[in-house]
C-alpha cells in the first residue's frame, strides 16, 4: 500500500515536472521571437544640475572606471576623496559630478565631452579631473606578443589625437577651469616585463607632453605611488585601486593643486 | 484508439517500472548523491564569496553597507546610458544591469552576494554538462539490460502483452523518473541556497541574451527576467536534456545487454563530448555530435560567444534528433530480436 503512494508520487512528480518543462519553453519561444515587450527603465531623472550657486565649487570627474572609483568599497573614489579634504580648508561648499563609465576608452569619453547634455555640467566645473587610457593600453600590456608594437603606435597616436580634441572642447566650453589628468599606473607589479613596463611609461610620457601645452592642466602621475604599493592600494580584481589607494591618489592631488584651489 | 482496458494495462506495466526501479534503491541513492553535491557546492561558493568580502572590505563579518559602491556602480551605468552612444543592444543590458543593482540596493545586498535561486541558476547550468546526465545514466542506463542481467526478461516477454508495449510502458516510467530526479536537483539547490545564502531572491532582474545566428551579424535578443523565471527555463533546459540523454541511453541498454557496459558507454560518450567541446572551433562537425550540445542554458548568457554557429535552437534539434532517432532504432531491434538467454 505504502509502495503505491509513492509511485503515485513518483509519476505525480515526473508529470508536474515534465508540464512545467513544457509550459516554460512556450515561454522561451514566446520570449526569444523578440516580439516580447522589454521593460525599460524608468525613464532617467532630468538632468539634477541646477545653476551653480556663487559660493559653490564643483569638481567634475570623468573618464573611466578609475574616475568612477570602482573597486573603493566607500563608494567615493579619488574625486569626492579630494572634495572632502577640500571642503575643510574651504568656506565654499564642493560638490562633486562624476561623469565616469566603466570600461571607457578616448573614443567613449570623446563621446561624452561632445554630448550637448554635458555643456552645462562641464561649463560650471572648476576642476575637472579626467582618467582616460587605461583601458586602450590594457591589451598590449595584457598579451605577450612584441609584434603588436605597430599596433600600439597606431593606438596611441589615436588616444592623443582623441585626448587632444576632449581638451580643446573642455577649454572651449570652460576656459578657466583647472583640469587634473590622472596618469596611468602598473596593476601588474613584477609580473609585467621591462618591456611592457617602457610602453607605459612611454604613454604616460607622451600624455604628459601633450598636456603641458595648457598651463592650467596638471598631470597627476600615479606609477611611482602603485610601484611599492601593490598590495596595499589595489582592490581585489587586482586592478582598481581600494580605498586605501584612491584616498592616495586624493592626497597627490591635494599636494599638486595646492596653490590653484581656494582658500 | 487504446480501449480503457488497455490503457490500465499500460498503466500498470508503467508502475510495476517505477516499483522495479524503486526496489533498486537508486533513487534514494541518486539523492544523497545530489544532496552531497550540492551542499559541498554550496559550501565552496559561500567560502569563495566570505573571502572576497574579507579581501574586499579588509572587514570580517557581512553586515557591512554596500549602498554607497552600489550607488556608485548605478552612477557610472547611468552616465553610459545617459550620455555615451551605445547600439540599442548594450542600453538594453546597461538598464537591466541598473535594475539589478537598484535590487541590491532596496534589499541592502552586495552585488557579490548569491541567493537560493542565483545558486540553483548556476549550479543547475554547471551540472547539466555532467553531473545531470550522470545521474540519468545510472538508472536509465540499465532499463532494459539489467532485465537480461537478472534473466527476468524470459519472464516479462512470455506474457501476452506486445513488446512495444513492455518496451513503452519501460520508457515512460525511465522519463518520469528523469524529470522527478531533475526537478528534485532544482528544489534541493534553492533550499540549500536559501539556507547558506539566507535569502530566496525570487525577483531579482536577470538579462537574457537569446542569441539569434544570421549570416554576418551576431544578432541577440535582450531580455529581462525575474531570477525565478529564469530558473525555471534553465529547469526546463534541464529536463529537457535529462529526457534526451535518458533516451539515448535507453537505447543502448537495449543494445547491450550488460549493465556496467551500457553505463560506460555513455559515461564515455559523456566524458568524450566533454573534451570535444576544447576542439569545436577547430573542427566545427563535432557539433553534431550529442554530448557537445549539453549546455543548454549558457546560451542564455550574454557572454556566451557565438562558437561554430551553435545557438540554442541548434543545439535542441540536435539533441532532439539522436533522442529520436535512436528511440526508433531500439525500439524497432527491441521488437524484432531474438531473445536467447
Amino acid at each position: 500500500m505504502l509502495n503505491k503512494t509513492k509511485i503515485r508520487l513518483l509519476s505525480f512528480a515526473g508529470i508536474l515536472m515534465l508540464a512545467i518543462t513544457i509550459v516554460s519553453f512556450v515561454f522561451v519561444l514566446h520570449f526569444s521571437t523578440g516580439k516580447n515587450t522589454y521593460k525599460s527603465t524608468e525613464q532617467m531623472k532630468g538632468s539634477t544640475q541646477d545653476t551653480k550657486g556663487s559660493n559653490d565649487y564643483n569638481i567634475l570627474s570623468m573618464g573611466d572606471s578609475v574616475a568612477n572609483g570602482t573597486g573603493d568599497v566607500q563608494g567615493k573614489g579619488f574625486a569626492k576623496n579630494y572634495a572632502d579634504a577640500l571642503q575643510k580648508t574651504t568656506k565654499k561648499t564642493v560638490k562633486v559630478n562624476n561623469l565616469a563609465v566603466n570600461g571607457d576608452t578616448s573614443d567613449g569619453l570623446l563621446e561624452i565631452v561632445k554630448n550637448e547634455k554635458t555643456k552645462s555640467i562641464i561649463e560650471q566645473a572648476d576642476i575637472i579631473f579626467l582618467s582616460i587610457g587605461g583601458n586602450e593600453i590594457k591589451k598590449f600590456v595584457d598579451y605577450n606578443d612584441m609584434e603588436s608594437n605597430n599596433d600600439y603606435e597606431a593606438v596611441k597616436n589615436k588616444y592623443l589625437t582623441n585626448l587632444t580634441t576632449i581638451l580643446s572642447i573642455l577649454r572651449s566650453e570652460n576656459k578657466t577651469c583647472v583640469i587634473g589628468f590622472v596618469g596611468l599606473y602598473n596593476p601588474y607589479g613584477d609580473h609585467l616585463a621591462n618591456e611592457k613596463i617602457e610602453l607605459l611609461e612611454d604613454w604616460n610620457y607622451e600624455t604628459q607632453k601633450l598636456l603641458l601645452k595648457d598651463e592650467n592642466v596638471f598631470y597627476i602621475p600615479t606609477f611611482d605611488l602603485f610601484q611599492y604599493n601593490q598590495k596595499n592600494y589595489l582592490t581585489i580584481d587586482s586592478f582598481h585601486p581600494n580605498s586605501d589607494g584612491y584616498q592616495a591618489i586624493a592626497n597627490r592631488i591635494g599636494e599638486i593643486l595646492k596653490t590653484v584651489v581656494p582658500k | 484508439m487504446v480501449s480503457r482496458k488497455e490503457g490500465d494495462l499500460v498503466g500498470k506495466l508503467i508502475s510495476n517500472e517505477l516499483m522495479k526501479m524503486m526496489l533498486r534503491r537508486k533513487l534514494v541513492l541518486i539523492f544523497f548523491i545530489e544532496l552531497i553535491v550540492v551542499s559541498a557546492f554550496a559550501y565552496g561558493l559561500n567560502n569563495q564569496y566570505q573571502k572576497s568580502i574579507t579581501a574586499y572590505t579588509k572587514s570580517n563579518g557581512t553586515t557591512y553597507d554596500w549602498t554607497p559602491s552600489v550607488k556608485q556602480e548605478i552612477n557610472t551605468l547611468q552616465n553610459q546610458l545617459k550620455y555615451g552612444s551605445n547600439k540599442a543592444e548594450d542600453k538594453k543590458v546597461t538598464s537591466i544591469q541598473i535594475n539589478q543593482y537598484k535590487y541590491y540596493l532596496q534589499y541592502k545586498m552586495s552585488p557579490l552576494e548569491s541567493t537560493g535561486m542565483k545558486f540553483a541558476g548556476i549550479i543547475l547550468s554547471q551540472s547539466v554538462m555532467l553531473l545531470l546526465p550522470l545521474l540519468i545514466i545510472l538508472f536509465s542506463g540499465d532499463a532494459v539490460s539489467s532485465e537480461f542481467s537478472a534473466r527476468t526478461i524470459k519472464i516479462l516477454l512470455t506474457r501476452a502483452i506486445p513488446r512495444w508495449k513492455i518496451l513503452l510502458s519501460k520508457y515512460i516510467a525511465t522519463i518520469l523518473v528523469s524529470a522527478m530526479v531533475t526537478g528534485e536537483m532544482g528544489i534541493l539547490s534553492v533550499i540549500i541556497g536559501k539556507i547558506t545564502f539566507h535569502t530566496w531572491g525570487f525577483m531579482e532582474p536577470v538579462a537574457v541574451t537569446f542569441h539569434i545566428i544570421g549570416k554576418q551579424s551576431k544578432i541577440s535578443n535582450v531580455v529581462e527576467l525575474d531570477q525565478w523565471q529564469y530558473l525555471l527555463v534553465v529547469c526546463a533546459l534541464c529536463v529537457f536534456v535529462a529526457v534526451v540523454i535518458a533516451s539515448i541511453s535507453f537505447t543502448v541498454s537495449i543494445f547491450v545487454k550488460n549493465t556496467a557496459a551500457s553505463i560506460g558507454i555513455m559515461m564515455a560518450s559523456l566524458i568524450g563530448g566533454s573534451i570535444l567541446q576544447i576542439f569545436i572551433n577547430d573542427w566545427p562537425r563535432a557539433k553534431y555530435f550529442f554530448a557537445v550540445n549539453l549546455g543548454l542554458p549558457q546560451y542564455l548568457s550574454a557572454q556566451y560567444e557565438n562558437t561554430a554557429g551553435m545557438n540554442l535552437e541548434f543545439s535542441m534539434v540536435v539533441l532532439l534528433i539522436w533522442a529520436i532517432v535512436s528511440l526508433v532504432i531500439g525500439f524497432y531491434v527491441f521488437i524484432k530480436q531474438d531473445v536467447l538467454v
